[in-house]
Parts: structure tokens; C-alpha cells; sequence
């Protein structure tokens, strides 16, 4: 790599070497066409090259030219760009751009004009979202940009959403785009990016667009660009923001402890009588259920002077007398381990640019206390931006960004985690221990009250857990510190060539500490500490040739490269049991050495690549691109990999005929077709065939078969096509319609083998999955005065996901509730089919399998209204219950502003698809002693005749009557508002006279609703459709101050 | 001049073309299988994997390995009781779980033993092509490796086949036997040819292991391939070659030292069983960074850890079958009020103090797969079973029953008394160790759990008709969802 590295930089040395520099000197004037008035700081530059200047305030400028310079290139904020022939002395009136059309965007290797786009592109600058308390930039885009669907929000702090481009293309491999950050790819976590650093976020959706980034792209590519230093002189920023969070999503409706008793006793007594034992060892079920209901099956009597076999009488009442409570205040796990959270955001950033060289500087500090009680984050940016043009055939530049984050989760995912643990536990176990009689806190020798974490709770009050009592023992740390550096150097030749190369590297250092304490986790008794280090190293070199030549109206753009990466991620970690001395956390003071572990993992890909773009008279465009790519996951034989692109687009306002149509301001139609690849997500070897280590026989050394490869695995491959319509009329209204197919190819495809063949799995090509789809945006000025300014933006998509094709002998897969077949989309779930609750006696039905080939019993069997069911669970037939992916999603934004005040909003919505609700499915457990309830156990069954659709309370038939059905689907529909923010920028005529250029507050609310069809779903959870219990969204609420000096 | 710039332009990305291996990358943890074919020693060394393996966690807990599955068998029998109805063996014990082709417990079985025996069928395939350095070890190699995949293939057909019957031919489905590492589908073979081809293995280990000398007991010898091939007798009811093989494989075994445990030997908690005493001749010895933590049989089984909130007991008949004397009463404390550890906040009468862990927060200690005392009653129950031979039968027992009672004498009684107290002995000795499913099923016993300590609620199931279809375990339904030529069992 240095060699590398050493022998570009000499070859770019002797070139400026043979350059000769020949200059003239010209002069001329920029001026506002709409008022004549001349323009200062407008940008003067040589077409291709960066030699360049700015006018004074007079309008003038002077530049040297080299003789071959033909066209400058003039730009100024807010006015259109514009290309003139060089001569001595040049006058030059500039256009009001109309908003947005000529709006540049950051590309694969470079930029381009949005009108000059032949692919779909999509970006987002940093003043759609600078408002935002965002501590993750892809949080900006949802609900912002059509195509892109996010999942995984949520209020841990430090929390890296997941979002995914157009569908899902992938079954086993990685459906996650790449994330390329000033031009390299950036594979650290996105939380490390200060968001106030970001210029724009660019999604590159079609093939036309990301192919350049060949074989990982067939996902998409999310370019992040940051910020540097834009107007002459110097320029302060300082942002301030202060906020607090809580949880976004409401618990789940459950009963509470007066309805709890008599549930459970009915849930006792049906159980009693279902085994048989009715009268069997001379007891009544409902005798059995009143006597041993508390002493055998809760555990706890809260109620103050009712024995524990008189509290749920034989009628199956709670008994009158029981009133009052032993520990009534003393049960709000989940509010103990709440608090209100509290974020602060500091950034501060410098600029100073002048003629030869700019250079932004910032600085960050974000902390971040969730509404967790113990989940903190800190993080500390740093990061410094120079480019230096000393002299018009050569550029230079660094961008250094440094940073420190430390995390800790508050607690683990496990059982023990706060969410799950307060969901779940009964209504009726105390926080603390209590005296079973008074009620009254058992104190420790020191007077402190004590968890009651050794209590022996019901079977399902998770017993010997004690989620607080975890949160405050136990202590997970996580610290990264990562750096990385982008370099360039170009060297403009003549006539429009240049030659840039870009050296970019990047690490980080994660150290990780577990300890689980010795009372109540999963390493109890004795306590165990686990340390980890990740070390993560990456580079990316590449060469860039690159020509621009305009003949005329004909515009001719070549590229051509060479790229190479590495990535090697180090890893380690250490676990010791059996802690000595409380407190400690350090390996020393733990007994037994436990599991040690080390492996470096090394990845490698190389590419070449180019691109041809041509332009005939603004009209018609056409781009053609080549990449050729090798990656280490593929063995030589199929390593390479080749991905093309086109795409074609055809300015039609620009033709002449519609010179005359005036309300058309925009009208474009473009196509695309293109190749990309992914090999991301299948490990890094998959064609090699493995022996682990570290499986020895006792004290001899021994290693053990891993896993079997596959020598012909090769590139998935994605063939997108495209095509769209941009518009814009009357000055209103602007959008586009974009129509995709895409297909991936020689899928990458981890095969399940038989049980009985030993091997696991093995990564093959198979098969074909479509993603076609559909993509709306709209945008409404509704209101353009002096005063008042309104606009509303829409977008929708739609995705149809399909299976198109398996290979020979494969004919579904089934996993996660999902089963993939031809036909079917990646996230059909399938479940058994629940057919309510039989009236007759309130067992659960669910349809019989016969085809399956189920054993008809009338024990278990029966026909319901010419249905035939079942109330085995194991006899149920498996359905297609609805897909994870919603059919529709987007986001909704709208701006109004009225002279210094400004009013925006973000909506986010899907429509249509199903999740998997884990929490309701055991919360509506008909068995399990201890655990709570969802307020709908109490639509139950209890007599003959009931029509209802849950079952009778049985802890007998808990198997069956609470199986895994489409029962716990619940329809994702949402609509949620993302945000809000309202913004008032003090007057010039104020802040001026101490020396700020502007100064705007604001106050942010993030997640401030979200509507949906269960209480305490977060249908956003994952693409899976498959929730779990664990951390909800936060709603924030900030006030921001900005000011600019 | 343009063109020499440009050639220098082009020519520099050419140049900056990385170098040809820039793109093959190997893993540090790991090592290509074509290194590990290559040689006797790189094989013995995949073999002590194979060993490893057999104490590993597998998918779905609390399945770790070949303790752990005898902890299923022997809580899916009667004699081991317990007292909660919330442990994750709930479901085995009330016999839903091996019922459940979706179960933890139906894809144990088959993702255990057939990882056993493909990596047992690699060696096979390559002991004869690496070069011969060794012919001992080579031998070795090849007879543990056979070993392994009868073995396996026997524990797999006494729980997915119906039970072999002898004197008939048993053409009742069994489990595909697998000679060769593939990857293609295959059908069951039948219980008959299942047992022809573990016989076919076991006696071509035995010739090869004749001059191997095994470097711990937790590696197959001659002694164990003895054994198991008694044990394979045994469950075909030929009660004549189980004797013999028995027989075969106590001489062994004591020819090298190998000798019954006594006294406080006994009581060693059998965590350090390998360390303390010469009487297992087949077994794990994990060390202290080989655990599997809570996935461990002893993480369920240790009397010092209370995971789960549960406490196993032995069943209240047999243990009154004890004599006074017998130094194996103190395996179990009738009581519920023996001391135990701060930690361990449950107790019930008859729980156990034979299996303790090495210390209770690593949760790991020995465990035997096979030892002398099984094969003495192997040999009495074969001989007592075989009729005529029970003057035979007693001697061995009473061998055997004087290490565990000093005072031991010989009871008179009629054949089957003298079987009844064989199996008495049996169960009790082997108590925990994973032997009372497969007996009931070999001997087609019904499951009685009535009229002991066993509790309805927690048992969940009291009594299982001899010959029920219920004592085949079912194919998991990912075998059933990959393999097109898999039979499922009634």
C-alpha cells in the first residue's frame, strides 16, 4: 500500500515537472441581471481547472488564464451557473437561479448538476435538517426522501438506524447499503459523525448512479459529504442545544393487581380440572385453585391481613376484605427505572477561506442521557478540513476527523433488560423486600432498603431476576476512539485533464467491559467480567483520471481509475469468573479464567473502473460506466466481477418547441439501466472450507470442521432499470415519478443443509429475487410572498418484493416465521392459522392439517361450521398470514415561514404489513403463574356460548392455547410525527450592531406521536416484522441556538 | 508532449495495480481444511475436536452436549424427579418435547450426532490418503473415528427408531446411516441394517484399536469399543454376546489399572471422577476455559448451583431400595434438609448430592460416558437374562455390590428376583447418567411415575404404555424441510 502510494505521487510529480505555464491576464464584471447592480464574491473559475478568483465589491475581477483555457465557469449562490468563452474583457449578468432545479449534487466521484443526472439520485442537504437534535445523520432521512425505509430507531443512546434502499434484493446477505463518506467508504459506525458537520447526504438508488461503486453498491450508496469552509474571510458558528427525552411508545395495557388474583385462580382452576385430578384426590378444582393458588403457583400475598389461601375465594372472587396493600407503591419497575433523559449538544465551527486555500475547522460534544435510567453516551468531534490551491495546476487537500464516544447501555439485552423484565413481571411483586405481614421494607444492617432479587416469584415472575437490581449492579462500558484521514491531490493538465489521487484511511479502537454481578445475572453466582477490544483498520487508494471537453453544444466528460481497499478488524476478549473483592471490575479480581479468544479478519477488494458521460446542447445526456471488480470473499477462479451502467435523459423544457409553454418550468424524462454487486453479509470466506481452533480435548489440542465453502461462489449481482419523470410547473408545483425494476441475480444464498449431513449451511447462488417498485415526491410552494412563504413536500413508494426463482431441489426456506418460496416475498410470514375460540368450550382452533398429514382425533379434532380444526397446536396447518413489508411508506414535510419565524414538521407513515407482536403473545399467556396480563385476557372465555376470540384461561393447554400463530399479527400501519420544529432568527437590525451575522433559536420535538393499531408497538422495530421487548423509541424535546459571527 | 503525459497518467494507474495474491485472505482463527487433511498428527488433532464436541452447546438450550442429552433421557424416565414445573426440561419431562419436531430437544439429536459423524467420516476419508508416519496411530486414528460413527448412529437409532426387537426382523425405519461426508439427501435405513453396520464399525475398530494406546479415557479404546458393543448386545436382547463383550471389556480395562470405585471415592461429587478414581474408562474431563456455562449438564445437574430454581430428586421407591449400609445412601437426602450452599434457595426431599460442580460459577466437571460399574451390571443383567447363568450373574453383582456395600451379601431368590435387583442396582447406580429411557424402551417397559414422589403437576405425564408411539422421538422439521427422502415417525 505505501509502495503503492509512493509511486503515484512520484509519477505525479514528474508530470507537473513537464507542465509548461503559459499565461494571459483577463478582466471583467459580474452583475445582477434583475437590477443591474454589480455582484461581489461571485466565483470566476477556469472550466476544469481550479484556477480561479473572486469579484471585489465592485463587481470586478482580474484573472490569469493559461492560453489553452477556452470557457470560464461563473457561479454565485442563488443565481444560475454560467459558462462563457474566455476573452480579454468580459461582462457578465447573472440569472436568479429558480429554486432548486440547478441545485449541484454529490455523485460517485465527483458532482453534478442535478439536470445533468441520468440515474436517480436523492439528496438532502444540511439545512433540511440542521434544526434536528440528530445524533445519527441517517436519521435525517426518514420520511425525507422517497425509496428509503428505516428501521431500528430507537432511544438508546448512540442507537445506529438501519435503513434500506428500495426493497430488500437479499435473502442471507447483506441488504444494508454502503456508506461512502468524502469519497471513501466509511465502515464505522455512522454514529460517529458529528451531524453539524455534514454538508449533504446523497442516496444513490439506481444502478445508473452507484454502479461506479460496483460491487458493493447493489444495495445503494448513502454519500455523506462534510462540510468545508464556502465564503472568502472568516466565518464562526456556534451552536447550543439542550433538550430532554422520554419514551415515545406507551406500555402495553395490562391488568392490574385487583384484576390479576382472580385471572390467575380461574387460569389455576381450569387447570386443575383439565389434568383430571377433579375430585380425583377429593378436592374441587376450584378448592385446589383457592388453597394453593398463592402458596404454590404466585409465591406473594401483597394484600395486608388475608391469608394466602383466602384471597381468591371459591367463587372466584378476590376476597372482600382484601383492601389494602403490603407494598402498593412499591411495584412500578418500570417507573423506577425511567427518568427523564437529558441531552446537550455544543458545536462549534471556524472557516476561513481566501484565494489559494480554506479551511473549516470544528468541534463537538454531544451528551446524551436516555430515558433509561444508567444508558449514557458522550461523544467528543474534532475535525479539520484544508485544501490549498497554491497554484492553478495543482490542488491539494486533508480531512482529518477525530472522535471518542462512551457509551453505556444501562444494562443487557437478556432477561434481565428493564423493558422486558417490567412488561412482564406480575402486578404483585415488590421492588424491595418486605415484611410478608406489616409490609413494612426489610432494611440491611445500614438502614438502605434491599432488592428483593432471591424472592422465589412464580414460574412466570422471573425468579432470581431482578431487572433493577441488574441495572445497578452490574456495569457495561463501551469506549471507541476512531480517526480517519482523507487525502487528495489533483493536477490539472490542460484542455479539461485532470489527475487526482485519493488516499483515505481510517481506524478505530472499541473497548468493551461486561460485568455481570453475582447476585442476580447470567453469570451468578460468582459474578464475571468480560473484556474486549475491536480494532479496525481500513484504507482506500485510488487513481482518477479524469477529461471534460466542450466542442460547441457537445460536452464531453471521460473518467477512468483504479481503486483498491483493505479492511482488517482485530478482535479479542477476555472472560474471568468468580469475582473477588466487590467493585472491582478489572480481570485481576476474578478467580477462573473462562473463554479467551482472539482473530484478525482481513477483507480486500480492487476495482477499475470509468465513466463516459456526454451532453448535447442541455438537451440530451447520456452516461456510460464500467467497473471491474475483485473481492477477497470469492475464490480466484470467480473473484472478478464485472458491473455496467447506462443511462440516458432528455431535457425536454429545454427543447425549443417548448420555449413558448411558460408553465413549464421543468420537464425531464430519464432511463437508466445498470449492474451492481454485494458481497457483503456471508462472513469473509465463504468459499473457503474451515477448521476452527480452540477445541481441545481437555489438555490436548484439537480443532474441529467449521464450515464447508464453496470454490464457485461469486458476485450477487442487482440489474436495475429505471425510469422517471421530473417536473416542475407554474412555479408550484415539483416532483417526479420514478418506475424501478430490479432484480438480483445468482442470489447469495446460505443453503440449509439436512441436519443429518452435519454441515450447517453452505453459501450458494441461487435463485432471483425482484424488487419493483414505485417512487412519488411532490412539492408545493404554496405560498411565495414577501412575508410568507408555505411549502409542502409528499413522497410515497412502493415496493413489491418477489421471489422469482430457487435452485433445483430447493423449494422453501423457512426461518424467523417466514417461509420463502418462488412467488413469495422474503417476508411472508408463516404461521400456523388461528381459528378463534371454539364457543363450546373455549379452546383455542386452529385449521387442521390434513394435507399435512395430521392424525385425525375426535379428542382433539372437530368441524366447525364445515371448517375442520384442531386444539392441538401440533396437528395446526401453516398458513401465508401477510407480508413484514408495509405496501406502501414515505414521509410528509412542510414549511411555513413569516418573516423571522419559521414552522416546519416531518411526518413519517407505512401502510399496510404485519408484525409479529412477541410482547402481546405472552402477555395473553392462558399459563403462566406470575406473569402479567394484557388488559384483552379479559375478553376470555369463560362459559359455554361466550363468543370471543381468546381462549379459556388453562395453564393445562398453555401449549396449546398460546402456540405461535398469525394470532399475534397485528397490521403495521403508522403514522408518526418524526418532527416539529419552531424557528425565530433575531433581527439583523439587533444582532448586527454586536458584531453576529445571524442568530436563530429554535425549539425540536422529535417523535411527539405515533398512531398505530396496539398500544405499546413500535411496528418500526425491524424489517423482520419480529418485535422484541426492548428499547422504544424517545420522544426529545430541544431548544437550539444558532449563532454566526 | 501530450502523449508522453498521458502515457505517464495511464501507466501510473496501471502500475498501481495491486499484486495478484492482493486478494486472497485467510482467516486467523481458522485453518483451510486441505492443512488439516494433510498429515496423521493434523488428524488426531481433528479428532480431539470430535471429543471436544461432545461437551459443546448446541442450538437451542439447554442442550450441551452428550451430559446434557443423557440428562434428557434420564428425566424423560422415572427414577429422576423434579420438583418444578418452569425448568426448561419441563417439556421433556411430560414428554411434549421430543413429541415437538420443532423442539430444541427433536433437533438436538440430530444436529449433535451427525456433526459427530461427519467429522468422524472426514477422518475415514483421509487416514488412508495422508502419508503413513505412524501405523499405531494411523490405527488409532481410523478405529476412534469408527467408533465415533457407531456409536453415534446407535445413540441416534434407540431414540428416532422403534426399539429393536430380537428374533424378528426389524424393518422398522431407523435413522439414515451415514458412511460418507455428502451433503446429498438420504432415506432411513431400517432398525436391522442400522444395527448390522454398527456392528460392521465396531468390529473394525476393535481390530484396529488392539495396539493403540489411548492417551486419556477421553478418547475410545479397545476397553470402550468392547463396551459399547455390549451395549448394543444388551439392546438387541442378545443377552449371550453382551455378556461376553462385557466381559471383554472389564478384563481390558482392569488389565490396565482401571478398577470400581470405593468408600469416599464415591462421594467425590464426581466432578473431579477422573482425577479421584480409575473406574471411568470413557469420559470428559473439561478444563476451566471449556465451559459452556449455563448450557452445562452440571449447570442443571450440580447440587451446588440451584439454576432454574430446581432441585432433582430420585424417585422415593427406589431410593427405600437401598440397603442401610450401602455408602451410595448418601447420594441423596431423603430429608430435603441437608445442608447446602447461601446461594441455593431450593430444597425437596430425596434430592441429590451425587453430581456437584468443580465450583458453582463455571459450572463444569467430569462426566462419565462409561464406566466399570456399568459394564459389571451390564454383564450380570446379560448373564441373569440369558437364564441358567444366574450363579454367574450373582458373583459378578456381588463384585460389584461390595464396593458400594461393605457388608453386601447375596440375596436367594428365584431368577427374576435376582433380575429385578440388577436393575435395582442399575438404576441407582447409573442414576443422572442418561440410561433409564433407552432401558425401559430396550426391555419395553411402560414409564410408572404413579405412587412416588413424582408430582402430577410438575411430571405433567404419569404413565406411558410399553410399545406407545410415543417413545420415538420425532425428526426435527429442519431435517424433515432439507432431506426429500426423510420419513417422518408416527
Amino acid at each position: 500500500m505505501k509502495k503503492r502510494l509512493l509511486l503515484s505521487i512520484l509519477f505525479f510529480v514528474f508530470a507537473v515537472k513537464l507542465l509548461e505555464a503559459q499565461d494571459i491576464t483577463i478582466k471583467g464584471t459580474v452583475l445582477a441581471e434583475e437590477d443591474n447592480q454589480p455582484l461581489s464574491d461571485v466565483t470566476i473559475l477556469v472550466k476544469g481547472t481550479n484556477i480561479g478568483t473572486i469579484t471585489d465589491e465592485k463587481g470586478h475581477f482580474k484573472l490569469d488564464v493559461p492560453v489553452s483555457a477556452t470557457i470560464l465557469v461563473i457561479s454565485y449562490v442563488g443565481y444560475e451557473l454560467q459558462e462563457i468563452q474566455i476573452a480579454k474583457n468580459v461582462k457578465v449578468y447573472m440569472k436568479k437561479e429558480a429554486a432548486l432545479i440547478d441545485e449541484v449534487v454529490v455523485v460517485a466521484y465527483g458532482t453534478q448538476k442535478k439536470n445533468a443526472l441520468t440515474g436517480a439520485v436523492s439528496a438532502l442537504r444540511s439545512e433540511e435538517f440542521e434544526g434536528r437534535p440528530l445524533s445519527n445523520p441517517i436519521a435525517a432521512l426518514e420520511g425525507n426522501i422517497s425509496g428509503v425505509q428505516m428501521a431500528g430507531g430507537s432511544g438508546k443512546p448512540g442507537t445506529v438506524p438501519d435503513i434500506r434502499i428500495r426493497g430488500f434484493s437479499s435473502v442471507n446477505a447483506s441488504n444494508a447499503p454502503i456508506y461512502v463518506v468524502d469519497g471513501a467508504i466509511f465502515n464505522r459506525s455512522t454514529g460517529d459523525l458529528n451531524v453539524n458537520d455534514i454538508e449533504s447526504i446523497s442516496i444513490l438508488k439506481d444502478a445508473a448512479s452507484a454502479s461506479l461503486y460496483g460491487s458493493s453498491a447493489g444495495n445503494g450508496v448513502v454519500l455523506i459529504t462534510t462540510k468545508k469552509a464556502k465564503k472568502n474571510g472568516n466565518t464562526l458558528h456556534l451552536n447550543i442545544s439542550q433538550g430532554f427525552s422520554s419514551r415515545a411508545i406507551r406500555e402495553y395495557k395490562r391488568v392490574n393487581l385487583w384484576e390479576y388474583y382472580p385471572l390467575q385462580w380461574e387460569m389455576l382452576k381450569n387447570h386443575y380440572y383439565s389434568y383430571g385430578y377433579e375430585g380425583g384426590d377429593g378436592m374441587e378444582a376450584a378448592e385446589w385453585a383457592t388453597n394453593t393458588l398463592v402458596s404454590s403457583y404466585l409465591m406473594y400475598n401483597p394484600f395486608k391481613g388475608v391469608a394466602d389461601t383466602e384471597v381468591v375465594g371459591l367463587d372466584g372472587k378476590l376476597n372482600p376484605n382484601a383492601t389494602t396493600l403490603l407494598w402498593g407503591d412499591d411495584m412500578d419497575w418500570l417507573g423506577a427505572a425511567e427518568r427523564l433523559g437529558y441531552r446537550s449538544e455544543y458545536n462549534f465551527s471556524y472557516g476561513i477561506k481566501n484565494d489559494r486555500s480554506d479551511t473549516y475547522v470544528s468541534f463537538g460534544y454531544l451528551k446524551d442521557d436516555g430515558y433509561m435510567k444508567r444508558a449514557t453516551m458522550n461523544r467528543y468531534n474534532a475535525r479539520v478540513n484544508v485544501n490549498f490551491y497554491p497554484v492553478h495546476w495543482f490542488s491539494t487537500g486533508i480531512n482529518i476527523a477525530a472522535n471518542k464516544v462512551e457509551s453505556n447501555p444501562g444494562f443487557s439485552a437478556g432477561v434481565g433488560n428493564p423493558f422486558g423484565f417490567s412488561r412482564f413481571i406480575g402486578p404483585i411483586y415488590p421492588i424491595y423486600k418486605h415484611d410478608p405481614v406489616t409490609g413494612e421494607y426489610l432494611l440491611d444492617g445500614s438502614g438502605n432498603k434491599q432488592y428483593d432479587y432471591d424472592g422465589i416469584r412464580g414460574k412466570g415472575g422471573l425468579s432470581r431476576r431482578h431487572s433493577l437490581a441488574e441495572m445497578t449492579w452490574s456495569e457495561y462500558t463501551n469506549v471507541r476512539d476512531a480517526m480517519d484521514a482523507r487525502l487528495y491531490m489533483g493536477l490539472y493538465l490542460f484542455n479539461g485533464l485532470k489527475f487526482t489521487v485519493n488516499a483515505s484511511m481510517e481506524s478505530s479502537n472499541t473497548n468493551s467491559s461486561t460485568y455481570n454481578n453475582r447476585y442476580t445475572s447470567d453469570s451468578s453466582p460468582g459474578g464475571g467480567l468480560t473484556k474486549s477490544a475491536v480494532r479496525l483498520y481500513s484504507y482506500t487508494v485510488n487513481e482518477i483520471l479524469s477529461y471534460q471537453q466542450r466542442f460547441g453544444d457537445h460536452h464531453l466528460d471521460i473518467m477512468l481509475g483504479h481503486e483498491a481497499y483493505a479492511l482488517k478488524n482485530k478482535y479479542s476478549n477476555v472472560t474471568k469468573n468468580g469475582e473477588i473483592m466487590d467493585g472491582l471490575h478489572e480481570l485481576s479480581n476474578f478467580l477462573t479464567t473462562g473463554e479467551t479468544n482472539s482473530y484478525t479478519d482481513t477483507y480486500r477488494k480492487e476495482g477499475y473502473f470509468g465513466r463516459i458521460s456526454y451532453d448535447y446542447a442541455n438537451r440530451y445526456y447520456a452516461s456510460f460506466s464500467y467497473r471491474h471488480d475483485g473481492s477477497s470473499c470469492f475464490s480466484r477462479d470467480t473473484r472478478w466481477g464485472n458491473f455496467m451502467a447506462f443511462g440516458l435523459s432528455w431535457r425536454i423544457d429545454q427543447e425549443p418547441f417548448m420555449a413558448n409553454v411558460k408553465w413549464v418550468d421543468q420537464l425531464k424524462l430519464r432511463a437508466s439501466y445498470g449492474e451492481t454487486g454485494n458481497d457483503s453479509g456471508i462472513g469473509y470466506y465463504p468459499y473457503q472450507t474451515l477448521y476452527e481452533l480452540g477445541k481441545n480435548n481437555s489438555s490436548e489440542e484439537g480443532i474441529l470442521f467449521k464450515s464447508k465453502g464453496n470454490e464457485g461462489l461469486k458476485w450477487e449481482t442487482q440489474v436495475t432499470k429505471d425510469i422517471a419523470l421530473e417536473f416542475g410547473f407554474f412555479d408550484v408545483v415539483s416532483g417526479s415519478v420514478e418506475v424501478f425494476f430490479k432484480q438480483s441475480q445468482d442470489l447469495l444464498f446460505d443453503v440449509p443443509q439436512m441436519v443429518s449431513s452435519g454441515i450447517t449451511s453452505v453459501w450458494e447462488n441461487i435463485g432471483k429475487v425482484n424488487n419493483n417498485g414505485v417512487e412519488f415526491d411532490l412539492n408545493f410552494k404554496l405560498i411565495q410572498t414577501k412575508d410568507w412563504n408555505w411549502s409542502l413536500g409528499l413522497n410515497a413508494t412502493t415496493v413489491k418484493n418477489k421471489v422469482k426463482r430457487f435452485p433445483e431441489g430447493v423449494t422453501e426456506i423457512i426461518k424467523d416465521r417466514k417461509r420463502i418460496a418462488v412467488g413469495r416475498s422474503i417476508y411472508d410470514f408463516w404461521l400456523k392459522e388461528y381459528r378463534g375460540v371454539d364457543p363450546a368450550d373455549g379452546a383455542a382452533l386452529y385449521r387442521f392439517d390434513r394435507e399435512g398429514g395430521a392424525v385425525w382425533s375426535d379428542e382433539d379434532c372437530r368441524t366447525i361450521n364445515g371448517v375442520e380444526v384442531t386444539t392441538k397446536q401440533a396437528k395446526a396447518k401453516y398458513h401465508y398470514a401477510g407480508s413484514a413489508i408495509p405496501d406502501w411508506y414515505g414521509g410528509i414535510n412542510t414549511s411555513l415561514s413569516y418573516r423571522n419565524w419559521e414552522l416546519s414538521a416531518l411526518f413519517s407513515y407505512g401502510i399496510g404489513g404485519k408484525v409479529y407482536d412477541y410482547s402481546y403473545m405472552m402477555l395473553m399467556s392462558v399459563g403462566q403463574y406470575g406473569r402479567a396480563m394484557h388488559a384483552d385476557i379479559k375478553n376470555r372465555w369463560q362459559k359455554p356460548g361466550d363468543i370471543t376470540d381468546v381462549p379459556r384461561l388453562d395453564g393445562y393447554y398453555v401449549t396449546d392455547f398460546n402456540a405461535e400463530s398469525d394470532r399475534w399479527l397485528v397490521d403495521a400501519d403508522y403514522f408518526s410525527m418524526k418532527s416539529l420544529t419552531v424557528g425565530y432568527a433575531l433581527p439583523m437590525r439587533w444582532i448586527s450592531k454586536i458584531g453576529i451575522k445571524s442568530a436563530k433559536m429554535s425549539v425540536t420535538g422529535e417523535n411527539l406521536f405515533v398512531l398505530n393499531h396496539r398500544r405499546g408497538v413500535n411496528t418500526q422495530e425491524a424489517y423482520t416484522g419480529n418485535l422484541s421487548a426492548g428499547w422504544l423509541p424517545a420522544r426529545t424535546c430541544t431548544f437550539r441556538l444558532n449563532v454566526t459571527f | 508532449m501530450r502523449k508522453i503525459i498521458y502515457s505517464i497518467l495511464l501507466g501510473s494507474i496501471c502500475i498501481s495495480a495491486c499484486k495478484s495474491d492482493f486478494l486472497d485472505t485467510s482467516p486467523t482463527d481458522q485453518i483451510g481444511q486441505k492443512i488439516v487433511l494433510n498429515s496423521l498428527d493434523n488428524l488426531y488433532k481433528a479428532l480431539n475436536g470430535i471429543h471436544r464436541v461432545m461437551i459443546a452447546q448446541y442450538s437451542k438450550r439447554p442442550c450441551g452436549g452428550e451430559p446434557t442429552m443423557s440428562l434428557y433421557k434420564d428425566t424423560m424416565g422415572d427414577d429422576l424427579v423434579l420438583t418444578n414445573n418452569s425448568s426448561s426440561f419441563a417439556d421433556a419431562l411430560g414428554w411434549i418435547e421430543h413429541r415437538d419436531p420443532s423442539s430444541g430437544l427433536c433437533l438436538f439429536g440430530f444436529e449433535m450426532y451427525y456433526k459427530f459423524i461427519l467429522n468422524a467420516n472426514q477422518l475415514l476419508e483421509n487416514v488412508d490418503v495422508v502419508p503413513n508416519t505412524d501405523p499405531v496411530l494411523h490405527d488409532g486414528i481410523k478405529g476412534e473415528a469408527l467408533c465415533f460413527r457407531a456409536w453415534s448412529h446407535f445413540q441416534l437409532v434407540q431414540l428416532y427408531g422403534i426399539r429393536y426387537r430380537a428374533g424378528v426382523e426389524n424393518s422398522q425405519l431407523g435413522v439414515p446411516y451415514r458412511k460418507a461426508s455428502s451433503t446429498e439427501a438420504m432415506a432411513r435405513n431400517t432398525v436391522e441394517e442400522c444395527y448390522a453396520y454398527i456392528h460392521e464399525d465396531l468390529d473394525e475398530a476393535i481390530s484396529l484399536l488392539e495396539n493403540y494406546k489411548a492417551a486419556a479415557v477421553t478418547h475410545f479404546s479397545l476397553k470402550v469399543a468392547y463396551g459399547i458393543k455390549a451395549r448394543v448386545f444388551l439392546t438387541q436382547q442378545n443377552y449371550k454376546d453382551a455378556a461376553e463383550y462385557a466381559d471383554l471389556a472389564i478384563q481390558t480395562a482392569e488389565k490396565e489399572g482401571f478398577k470400581l470405585m470405593e468408600g469416599d471415592q464415591l462421594l467425590c461429587g464426581f466432578y473431579n471422577l477422573l482425577t479421584e478414581a480409575k473406574e471411568t474408562i470413557w469420559g470428559a474431563h473439561p478444563l476451566e476455559d471449556q465451559s459452556i456455562w449455563w448450557w452445562s449438564y452440571y449447570a442443571f445437574m450440580g447440587w451446588d448451583i440451584d439454576n432454574e430454581r430446581e432441585v432433582r430428586c430420585i424417585n422415593s421407591n427406589l431410593y427405600e431400595t437401598l440397603s442401610e449400609t450401602d455408602i451410595r445412601r448418601n447420594w441423596w437426602d431423603p430429608t430435603g434438609e441437608a445442608e447446602r450452599p447461601s446461594w441455593v434457595m431450593v430444597s425437596a426431599p430425596y434430592q441429590h448430592r451425587k453430581f456437584k460442580a468443580k465450583e458453582a460459577e463455571i459450572t463444569i466437571g467430569d462426566f462419565p460416558y462409561m464406566r466399570l460399574a456399568e459394564l459389571y451390571l451390564m454383564k450380570a443383567e446379560a448373564l441373569a437374562r440369558q437364564g441358567g447363568r444366574d450363579g454367574e450373574a450373582q458373583t459378578t453383582l456381588t463384585t460389584f455390590a461390595l464396593t458400594r456395600d461393605p457388608v453386601y451379601t447375596p440375596k436367594s431368590g428365584t431368577n427374576a428376583d435376582l433380575i429385578e435387583e440388577i436393575m435395582c442396582q442399575r438404576r441407582i447406580e447409573l442414576w443422572g447418567e442418561g440410561f433409564r429411557f433407552t432401558d425401559l424402551k430396550r426391555l419395553n417397559l411402560p414409564l410408572d411415575r404413579t405412587n412416588s414422589n413424582h408430582r402430577g403437576d410438575v411430571s405433567g405425564i404419569m404413565e406411558v404404555a410399553a410399545g406407545d408411539a410415543r417413545w420415538e422421538f420425532l425428526v426435527p422439521t429442519s431435517e424433515m424441510n432439507t432431506n426429500s427422502l426423510m420419513v417422518q415417525n408416527p
